[in-house]
């Protein structure tokens, strides 16, 4: 799966009647199928927005968003929802497993909402694979922040994304916790071939993807280290 | 009467046989004879019965009296007590009739059929006479204070011209209607019905 | 402390959106708890002003004969300044026309009168002015129309009254102050009070009352005053003066029923709309404390200390309670004279809307007391709260992180009962109907508790099969814990208190329901006597009408009571000798009757209808059957024994079941009924009555009757009865309107906490949209989760408050009870509609928002 962005311009509207901020401007991106790219960048540089225009939660206000040749802008909200939940995975910072689900439940709800027979099944093996077999009736409360974390990884790898989208998923991890997660998050993402695209202020972890650019003043730029 | 003799057969309680030379006496009055509003040891008949027992009179009163009955009933009633073989009818009815504004002339022809039916058996017939109120209008009140004496007259009988004498009218002997007598009024009418009763008695 | 204040209000205004939605929401329930409460105050009034009309005064003092000069100055110095008196004489009277002489009933009325209410003449309706104008300027009378007829009189003829004549200047209709109880008896006649001192009827010996009727000034109540005026009359002449009170809720029996029905039905509401503003509240404060959480924590992590946390939450939660409660006065102001104009062809003339202060004070009560109370829990659970939920990666819920144990939050909710105990006792003006209220409610709430549990332990179960949105929703419902069994309670007790008002409602007026005039009779023939019962039969046959129900009445006193004398029973204390003499004369003087069956009014409650004619070979006593009511008075029951003196003979008879008759079907019914074969052969006098004479030919017919059998008293029934019927239906409207109306309110309040609900799934449906769930998928999760906490909830709600308004009925309605299965399905589906509406509202909002707040800040 490759990704494209071609000329995205997006703004946001500031206070009341003040100017518009222009977060993204004549922001160009590509990326092929099976490479890893890290985004890096200060709070408020628009990492997040990007974030939510490729994950097709937000309509940039010019540009395209093109994945596999299909352009975003073309497609209708429904179609758009049946794009998450097949092509795209999503790992987000603070998590965000559901509550009220156990570990399983959490994991299989993606694979459920496609329709996928044996969800269950494919749960259990994608928890397994970030090894937590022993915490699959745990609900989120009852775990670890890191627990927490790999439940969410799962959860994001269990549909086999074609892209992966990852918002600091260590960021709210302690060091230790947080270097034994990259290592396997990567050692997944290798293993399953998956485009990845991860959003992050941390160098050493964008130090793991094969390329890094730096977004800055609305546009991306090669990262100087 | 076949419901009433089971009656007295079951519950053996219907007036009892009278002792020889008691003088058995049926009152037939309305809601002044019975008592209406008072406890019923406080109703004049039984002040009387016993003024006159305490003044040697060998008397026993059976009263037949209901609230708010008119002269239509009357002859009704005293065919159901002539079983127990009165000796002496107490008559004081019409007040009613008075006070709902009905015909003298048709009060008066009831009051004349219960004499008859009473004489024709024997029973002696002591009058009470009534008289309404002056806000019913001169004629009317005249009218009717002329029936009493009339049928007095006509069957020759012993006549108590105005029972509520003295009575009538003041609120201090009447309870808050305006029209029965509390048990003071009671008194005074046992006083005057009681001499009303030996002068027509012998004892 | 200033810092404290500050940071209170700028965390309320920071977190905007969701003060404006919660504020919304706690105004418009707090809207629909004034609206109800100032529409019960103004439907009160209403009534109360109706029925003044009827005595047509809030007080009267009468006595047989001319009040002296002490008296009258007496009475003057023991009533308030600026009440306003007028006199009035009433005796009987036969008075010539051209054509008849005839017994009427002549009203001497003085200047000032009516105090409350009009006349209706043939002419139209008149007041005080009038009747000083054409009654008290000269020789004129108003009488009933029937009089016209019976006196063969002309318009403006002449009749005469003692010895002065009377012009008749009109015809009267209605008057306040006069039941028309003894029409048919005795018509009326209205002349002047001067007027009437010189026809010479009134003198020495006269029967007839003198009336003072007296119009207090406002704010002074008529029972308090009376009751002060009647001590004084006592001290000055001792225990038994020769006057008289009434007030006006004395005026009426069967008015005064009815009012007490209303006054308990319209406390019932108050309560009714109390709780659901009380209960909408506490829900959203609990909401919005449970949002706060984490910014209470971040407080603690500060350094702020444990109190000073919850004294925050209890400044906010004033603020925002008193804000809402400010809003809703004001919202109430306008929502009150809207409803009004809503509901104007349906209002009764002359309705005037007050708004009810009592109910904003109260709602500014509710809204920051009750609220603050109901969190206590919750509140006190903030001591415990440590700042470590900020350093956990889910947000904990507010009941594992802050929390007291359960007994020390059963003892925290204590405040709480007691202060809605003390609100729902003032509201309902009883001690016992608060507390029955109150006792129901927390059981029902206890029962619906254990309701929101089931799916807890049923939700995660079987769940294989069953289509994902279904699954989504039963799992969110049965992981929900504490929130969703608090959204079950919420909703139940929602549809307990939306369904309580109309299953009362139904049974109070099927109970003063205005019987359909056709099957109300024309007159009531009494003093029939026995030998007269054929012949009258057949002569109202032969005038083209019927002679039904008819009754045979035996009057009889009753003696004993299971073997013990009634005259040794000591008397029980009365106020006055009135009362006295009226206790005494029920207790003992009975008119008995018979019959083989039951009427169509009446109906057993208790025990066994008489399985035929008495046998007196048996070794039984005859049956008894005893109007539920005045068995209750005389303290006896099935199975008890009564003995009567019949005229001279005594009767014995058992209890064998109890009856409750609807008086006011207008047939002859009875206290006592003795089961045929036992008083046949007693005196008697006898009852019937006549239905379907056509209202002109009335006159004719009574004409007739009276001629053929001059001893029989007709009463013309619609004369009777019109008055009541009028204010019975009145009252049967207000109670509908109030049913009508908390429903709506209770909708209200349920909407605001299903949206409330709605509210806090935002965050979820924002995940599993980015996960990829369609819209389809959302819709239909939403909608099941909220259809089945609706549905569910209002069901069980509904069911317990069918229990609950059985119990009310019970005590405070003398047993009536219907229900109605309608407007319990209307409560079902609203409530389950609602809830789903309010789902629907709040994933549609979410849905049309972007996801993208879930990732992290930008």
């Amino acid at each position: 799966m490759s990704l494209e962005l071609i000329g995205i311009e997006k703004n946001y509207r500031g206070a009341k009647n003040g100017p518009a901020v222009q977060v993204l401007s004549n922001l160009n991106l590509s990326l092929d199928q099976g490479k890893t790219l890290a985004i890096l960048g200060q709070s408020g540089s628009g990492k997040s927005t990007l974030l939510s225009l490729i994950a097709g939660l937000d309509r940039p206000d010019r540009g395209q968003v093109i994945l596999d040749g299909q352009d975003l802008g073309g497609l209708g909200e429904k179609a758009l929802s049946s794009y998450r939940a097949s092509k795209l995975g999503i790992v987000f910072q603070q998590f965000h497993l559901l509550p009220h689900l156990s570990a399983l439940e959490n994991v299989s709800l993606p694979l459920e909402l496609m329709g996928k027979p044996q969800a269950v099944e494919a749960a259990r093996e994608q928890l397994a694979q970030v090894g937590l077999t022993h915490r699959l009736q745990h609900f989120p409360s009852q775990l670890s922040g890191g627990e927490c974390q790999r439940v969410a990884i799962a959860r994001a790898l269990a549909v086999r994304p074609k892209l992966l989208l990852a918002d600091e998923p260590t960021g709210n991890l302690d060091e230790k916790t947080g270097q034994s997660l990259s290592d396997l998050f990567f050692s997944l993402v290798e293993q399953q071939q998956m485009t990845l695209l991860l959003v992050t202020h941390n160098q050493e972890l964008a130090k793991r993807c094969e390329r890094s650019l730096f977004l800055f003043e609305g546009a991306l730029h090669e990262n100087l280290g | 009467m076949k419901g009433l003799e089971w009656l007295a057969v079951l519950l053996g309680l219907f007036l009892a046989p009278p002792a020889f030379g008691q003088t058995k006496v049926l009152l037939l009055g309305d809601s002044l004879t019975a008592g209406f509003g008072v406890d019923p040891a406080q109703a004049y008949p039984v002040l009387v019965e016993a003024a006159l027992k305490a003044k040697g009179y060998s008397v026993v009163f059976t009263n037949a009296s209901v609230s708010g009955s008119t002269t239509a009933s009357a002859l009704g009633r005293l065919r159901w007590y002539l079983k127990t073989k009165p000796d002496l009818l107490y008559l004081a009815l019409g007040a009613n009739d008075g006070l709902r504004g009905q015909s003298v002339e048709g009060m008066k022809e009831n009051l004349a059929a219960t004499i008859r039916l009473a004489q024709a058996q024997g029973i002696k017939v002591l009058l009470v006479g009534m008289k309404m109120p002056p806000n019913y209008g001169a004629a009317y009140t005249k009218a009717f204070g002329q029936v009493y004496p009339e049928l007095a007259k006509e069957y020759q009988l012993p006549l108590l011209p105005f029972v509520l004498d003295g009575v009538a009218g003041k609120p201090e002997l009447n309870q808050a209607d305006g029209i029965h007598p509390n048990g003071q009024g009671h008194r005074q009418v046992a006083e005057l019905v009681t001499g009303f009763f030996i002068s027509n008695l012998r004892p | 402390m200033k810092t404290w204040v500050k940071l209170a209000l700028r965390e309320l205004i920071n977190h905007r959106g969701f003060s404006v939605f919660f504020l919304a929401n706690l105004t418009l329930g707090l809207v629909g708890f004034i609206a109800l409460d100032s529409f019960k105050l103004s439907l009160h009034e209403h009534i109360e002003k109706k029925s003044k009309a009827i005595l047509a005064a809030d007080l009267a003092v009468y006595a047989s004969r001319p009040f002296t000069e002490e008296e009258e100055t007496l009475l003057a110095q023991n009533l308030p300044p600026g009440t306003q008196v007028t006199r009035q004489i009433n005796f009987m009277s036969m008075i010539q026309g051209p054509k008849e002489t005839r017994l009427v009933e002549i009203v001497a009325v003085d200047s000032g009168y009516p105090l409350y209410g009009e006349l209706t003449l043939k002419t139209g309706r008149v007041g005080a002015k009038e009747v000083q104008e054409r009654l008290l300027s000269g020789n004129r009378a108003w009488v009933q129309p029937e009089l016209v007829q019976l006196l063969g009189v002309e318009p403006q003829g002449q009749i005469r009254i003692g010895d002065q004549d009377f012009s008749v200047d009109d015809q009267l209709l209605e008057a306040p102050g006069q039941n028309f109880w003894n029409a048919g008896i005795a018509y009326k006649v209205f002349i002047g009070y001067d007027q009437a001192l010189k026809t010479g009827l009134i003198r020495q010996g006269s029967r007839r009352y003198h009336y003072r009727l007296y119009k207090l000034p406002a704010g002074a109540e008529a029972t308090p005053t009376a009751r002060a005026l009647y001590q004084a009359l006592k001290a000055k002449f001792g225990p038994s003066p020769y006057l008289y009170l009434r007030t006006y809720s004395q005026a009426n029996q069967q008015m005064s029923r009815i009012l007490s029905y209303l006054n308990d039905y319209l406390g019932l509401v108050a309560l009714v709309a109390l709780f659901l503003a009380g209960m909408g509240t506490a829900f959203l404060f609990r909401s919005f404390l449970s949002q706060r959480l984490k910014d209470l924590a971040i407080l603690r992590a500060l350094g702020a200390k444990p109190w000073e946390t919850v004294w925050l939450s209890v400044f906010q939660i004033a603020v925002l309670g008193a804000v809402a409660a400010l809003l809703s006065s004001l919202l109430a102001q306008l929502a009150l004279p809207l409803l009004v104009r809503l509901l104007s062809t349906f209002l009764p003339l002359g309705f005037v809307t007050l708004l009810s202060y009592k109910s904003m004070a109260l709602a500014f009560g509710v809204g920051i007391l009750g609220s603050a109370l109901f969190c206590l829990p919750l509140l006190l659970g903030l001591l415990n709260l440590s700042p470590k939920l900020l350093l956990q990666e889910t947000p904990a819920t507010l009941a594992q992180e802050a929390g007291l144990s359960t007994w020390a939050s059963a003892l925290a909710y204590l405040p709480l009962g007691g202060l809605y105990w003390a609100l729902a006792v003032w509201q309902s003006k009883s001690l016992f109907v608060g507390s029955l209220f109150l006792g129901g409610l927390a059981l029902s709430a206890l029962a619906l508790s254990l309701l929101g549990l089931l799916p807890l332990w049923f939700g995660v179960r079987g769940l294989t099969g069953l289509s994902l949105s279904l699954r989504l929703a039963l799992r969110n419902l049965g992981r929900g814990g504490g929130a969703s069994v608090t959204s079950v309670i919420a909703l139940g007790l929602g549809a307990l208190l939306i369904n309580l008002i109309p299953q009362i409602h139904e049974g109070l007026a099927t109970e003063i329901a205005s019987p359909d005039s056709t099957k109300l009779p024309s007159f009531f023939l009494f003093d029939i006597q026995p030998d007269q019962v054929a012949p009258l039969e057949e002569y109202v046959a032969s005038l083209g009408y019927q002679a039904q129900n008819r009754s045979a009445m035996v009057l009889a006193r009753l003696t004993h009571i299971n073997d013990r004398s009634m005259d040794l029973e000591p008397e029980k204390q009365s106020q006055t000798r009135e009362e006295e003499n009226e206790e005494f004369t029920r207790r003992r003087d009975q008119n008995l009757s018979y019959r083989p069956n039951l009427y169509e009014s009446e109906e057993l409650v208790e025990g066994a209808w008489f399985p035929g004619p008495y046998n007196p070979a048996g070794l039984v006593l005859p049956e008894l059957s005893l109007e539920v009511r005045f068995a209750e008075r005389l303290g006896v029951g099935v199975g008890d024994k009564l003995s009567f003196d019949v005229q001279g003979v005594p009767v014995e008879g058992r209890v064998t079941s109890l009856r409750r008759v609807r008086w006011n079907s207008f047939t002859p019914n009875f206290f006592v009924l003795f089961q045929p074969g036992v008083l046949e052969d007693a005196p008697s006098t006898w009852l019937a009555t006549v239905f379907h004479v056509p209202e002109d030919q009335k006159t004719g017919f009574q004409n007739q009757v009276n001629r053929h059998f001059t001893n029989v008293s007709l009463i013309n029934v619609t004369g009777l009865v019109g008055k009541v019927l009028e204010i019975a239906g009145q009252v049967r409207w207000a109670i509908q309107v109030m049913a009508f109306l908390a429903v709506l309110a209770g909708l209200v309040v349920v909407y605001s906490i299903a949206s409330f609900n709605a509210k806090a799934r935002e965050t979820e449906i924002n995940l599993l949209k980015i996960l990829g769930a369609s819209f389809g998928h959302l819709q239909g999760m939403v909608a099941l989760e909220f259809g089945l906490v609706g549905f569910f909830a209002s069901l069980a709600g509904a069911a317990l408050s069918l229990g609950i308004a059985w119990g009310l009925a019970q005590f405070l309605f003398e047993r009536i009870f219907v229900i109605n299965l309608w407007i319990t399905g209307v409560t079902v589906g609203g409530v389950t509609l609602l809830s789903l509406f309010a789902g629907w509202l709040a994933t549609r909002r979410t849905l049309a928002k972007s996801p993208a707040q879930l990732l992290s800040a930008l």
